[in-house]
């Protein structure tokens, strides 16, 4: 399974998961888009506000899921919120995706290449 | 200025003396834009929808202060609204704090938040607006026009954004504001309660694009003999000082 169908996947399970997607030129999140169009956010190469964004939905009791963007957590300022950066790893699962998307709080997940 | 606003400079002030450090002619600044959103009416009925007893209302107005500097205004005018604040005020905005929705650090960080909460009251169709204060030195920094370029992108109705532009550099606001798509609308005398009251009214009922309301503002506003005066910028009023404030104020 890819990320696109994983993650597809867990918005049914995981009513409040918002994709905000910065990767440019090519979003690996099509099937994700076009079923959960009001929950997947496209802006491409916004790197410098992608986090200050994603803390304000989450503000709103949202999970949010940032990809595309090598950023550190540290970035982010406020430690109560529930924001997940995925990075891409050679040691990354997605077995693992679902109970790691369910705690809560600020974490890096980690995720197998996108090809 | 009407008293409310004489009485939040000298609270303001006096957060900055305990504190001992601050920033009060840029502070000051800032501080009628604060007063006119807490306590602008339009007929007897809020502008900025919030309740000081239940800071956390579901379905209040939120409002994000990016203008890191403006704090202790923040403090005083939260504080004469009828919030409970702590006995030691954090330094830096933090949400702990009842009142205050956005811990940040960082300049330009609370526009790029205040941007994700309106997108979220987008998406959900709620009924709530966002109110974001800017300081003009943060147009400098890429995430801010970042923030303005999505904001007009997503078409984000409910955000706005209170541009306190205390030191004027004859660049232009307006014209860049729109070419990205936004409303601009610029107040006379930032100083003013119902004029700034009324351009809050003004950017609620703004449709499809978001709003900034561009402030010129006096540094050290109120304070004659330290008003527009650079070396009063980033200082902490002395006793004497803060005595002849006092006797101003009063």
């Amino acid at each position: 399974m890819n990320l696109d169908a994983k993650f597809t996947q867990l918005a049914l399970k995981i009513r409040n998961l918002v994709v905000v997607d910065v990767s440019f030129p090519k979003s690996p999140f099509a099937e994700f888009k076009k079923l959960y169009e009001q929950r997947y956010i496209y802006m491409p190469c916004k790197k410098e506000m992608v986090m200050g964004f994603a803390c304000g939905i989450a503000s709103m009791g949202k999970l949010v899921v940032i990809y595309g963007a090598d950023l550190a957590m540290e970035k982010m300022l406020d430690p109560t919120l529930n924001v997940k950066l995925l990075k891409e790893s050679s040691a990354g699962s997605l077995e693992s995706l679902e109970n790691e998307l369910k705690e809560f709080g600020p974490a890096v997940l980690l995720i197998p290449p996108v090809l | 200025m009407n008293q409310r606003q004489r009485e939040l400079r000298l609270s303001a002030l006096e957060i900055i003396c305990k504190s001992g450090k601050g920033h009060s002619g840029r502070m000051l600044s800032s501080i009628d834009l604060l007063e006119g959103l807490y306590f602008g009416r339009d007929n007897e009925r809020q502008i900025f929808k919030h309740n000081p007893h239940v800071p956390q209302m579901p379905d209040r107005d939120y409002f994000v202060l990016s203008k890191l500097e403006a704090l202790p205004a923040l403090y005083a005018v939260l504080k004469k609204d009828g919030h409970t604040l702590p006995e030691v005020l954090p330094e830096y905005p933090d949400r702990k704090v009842p009142g205050v929705e956005v811990t940040t650090r960082e300049h330009a960080y609370g526009l790029s938040v205040a941007v994700g909460l309106a997108e979220s009251i987008k998406v959900d169709h709620k009924n709530q607006h966002v109110f974001c204060l800017v300081g003009d030195y943060e147009l400098a920094h890429g995430k801010a026009w970042e923030s303005i370029m999505t904001a007009s992108e997503h078409r984000l109705d409910r955000l706005c954004l209170i541009l306190d532009e205390n030191d004027p550099k004859d660049e232009p606001i307006q014209e860049r504001f729109e070419s990205f798509g936004w409303k601009v609308i610029k107040l006379q005398d930032a100083h003013d309660h119902d004029e700034i009251a009324y351009g809050y009214m003004r950017a609620r009922l703004t449709l499809r694009k978001p709003t900034c309301i561009w402030a010129p503002t006096k540094k050290s506003a109120g304070i004659p003999f330290a008003e527009r005066k650079i070396e009063y910028d980033d200082t902490v009023f002395s006793a004497s000082e803060m005595e002849e404030i006092r006797k101003i104020l009063l």
